[in-house]
């Protein structure tokens, strides 16, 4: 799409020229999703527009985890508003509600983000700390990663290790 | 004419083309059939073999062919030096009349030559044969480990339309304007050719990936037309997915999923990370489906032109789309020798190509392959 998604590259390309230490590429999205699969490794920091965006992001979370496990933002121009990264697919069932097995890192994790962005780096580093720890250690884990523990049990975990 | 009437008409061509009904549909698959049926006359199939590695890989491909008995003859086709101004492009009028008598192809890699006044290769393939679906088949290759070992699924993609109509233009500056065409005719066309594929390959489910929780209006005609079909066809589980929901299913548990059927930008993207899930675009076949039982095979890699000439490509991606191409032909027989020939070979390890982590060129790889037939 030469011109709609021409215009998005060219005002990428303005914006690198400013960061001189930053290293711009650009990657079409089919190539993209393939390396991804193959190689997540070699991305960093990816920047999409609206379409392509949910497809990486939800590409990306997959690779991560899935859907529990990765944090998000959104960021306007006077204000910002944290949720988890990629689209739950679960979103308005009351039965799993009633199950208790959501899983609680991905929006633990928003809000360490939204920590960060208020200014409180070391508020969202324990918390981000005491998350991975849990889920390092392995002993309390949702459905979708694996274990048995409930929502709360991880919550619990995640109060015990914060210091 | 009115302005929807000059899209579709700039998009279905001027021929009038009816929209598929399940007979018509299986009575081209059955005159497919008829008019390949004696398997002591040789079949004609027209041959692309490229640019760069293709002529050596499509070696490859004539001589598993010649081994395995398979009754084909092929006419070969080379893109030209200069623009056929019948085709606005480096295809030649008459490769493009070959493979519409012949009905049946086989491409390697094609580097569209740069410059202007003519359109890219795939695309005037695509439009002068109205290749209307692309088929990959994607299943994970015992022997070559990837991180996925239980991948068998099929994407099947709407090639004519969607995102990929190419009708943008600029508003004003900095403001511009893509449409995204979805028409009833291409969607119930590729509805039609994925659920005779799943039918005639044994296959249980049929996704269509969409977003129409979003593009209520295009996505959902797409829906509505799948819907349609899909109740033709009762035995077949048809279910919709959520494009996003799609390439994170793919990704944590591919085994999900057996064929699925979208319009070309998802379909684009999501045969990609299909490809990318089994070991990369160097392994996978491809099939191009047009009207009147037309089929192209083509590998979909790059032409290398690094390790061209060098005899190190290989040939695995074109075979495998050979195979499929023996398929649409009905010679399962001789499909099923190679590819399990090709499976062998890949699966003992001990006869690989560079790109699978062996040391191999690509004529010993192709023996081996003929040793297993």
């Amino acid at each position: 799409m030469k011109l709609a998604d021409g215009l998005f590259l060219e005002s990428c390309r303005e914006v690198a020229k400013k960061y001189p230490s930053i290293t711009y590429n650009e990657i079409i999205v089919d190539n993209c999703c393939m390396q991804l699969v193959a190689k997540p490794e070699q991305f960093d920091v990816m920047v999409t527009p609206n379409l392509y965006g949910n497809l990486v992001a939800n590409t990306a979370a997959g690779i991560a985890g899935g859907t529990g496990v990765m944090p998000g933002g959104n960021v306007g121009a006077d204000h910002a508003v944290f949720e988890q990264g990629a689209s739950a697919g679960n979103v308005g069932k009351d039965k799993i509600v009633l199950e208790n097995k959501a899983n609680p890192v991905a929006l633990l994790l928003s809000s360490a983000m939204m920590l960060r962005h208020l200014q409180f780096p070391s508020f969202a580093d324990r918390l981000e700390t005491a998350v991975k720890k849990v889920i390092a250690e392995g002993k309390c884990r949702t459905k979708d990663l694996g274990g048995t523990s409930t929502t709360q049990q991880v919550v619990d975990a995640v109060i015990a290790k914060l210091d | 004419m009115t302005m929807a009437a000059n899209l579709a008409r700039r998009l279905i061509g001027n021929r009038s083309t009816q929209i598929l009904g399940a007979d018509s549909s299986s009575g081209a698959a059955t005159s497919v059939a008829r008019a390949f049926c004696s398997s002591s006359t040789p079949i004609t199939a027209t041959l692309f073999p490229g640019d760069g590695i293709g002529p050596e890989i499509a070696e490859s491909v004539k001589k598993v062919f010649t081994t395995a008995g398979v009754p084909i003859e092929w006419e070969e086709h080379y893109v030209g030096t200069e623009i056929d101004p019948r085709t606005q492009s480096f295809l030649t009028w008459d490769s493009l009349e070959s493979v519409r008598r012949n009905k049946v192809g086989l491409k390697g890699p094609m580097a569209t030559p740069i410059g202007k006044g003519h359109r890219s290769l795939n695309l005037t393939l695509r439009k002068e044969l109205n290749l209307y679906a692309n088929v990959r088949p994607c299943y994970s290759l015992p022997g070559y480990k990837t991180r996925y070992d239980d991948v068998d699924l099929i994407t099947i993609r709407e090639n004519t339309e969607g995102e990929y109509s190419g009708l943008e233009h600029q508003v004003v500056r900095g403001v511009v304007e893509s449409l995204k065409i979805i028409t009833r005719q291409a969607s119930l066309r590729v509805a039609e050719y994925a659920f005779l594929y799943a039918k005639t390959h044994g296959r249980e489910r049929v996704s269509a990936i969409h977003k129409a929780n979003i593009m209520q209006k295009t996505d959902g005609l797409f829906l509505k037309c799948c819907r349609e079909v899909a109740e033709k066809y009762p035995e077949i589980t048809y279910e919709e997915v959520v494009i996003d929901n799609c390439c994170m299913m793919l990704v944590k548990n591919p085994a999900l999923f057996d064929v699925l059927v979208m319009p070309n930008l998802y379909g684009d993207i999501i045969s990609d990370l299909c490809a990318g899930l089994v070991g990369g675009l160097g392994l996978t076949p491809s099939c191009n489906i047009g009207e009147d039982g037309v089929a192209l095979a083509e590998a979909v890699h790059g032409s290398a032109p690094d390790i061209a000439g060098k005899n190190l490509a290989n040939p695995t991606a074109l075979l495998l789309s050979g195979v499929m191409m023996l398929r649409h032909l009905k010679l399962n027989e001789q499909a099923e020798q190679i590819h399990s020939a090709i499976i062998n070979t890949i699966a003992e390890g001990k006869y690989r190509t560079a790109d699978l982590g062996g040391s191999s060129t690509t004529t010993e790889f192709t023996k081996a392959i003929c040793d297993h037939l």
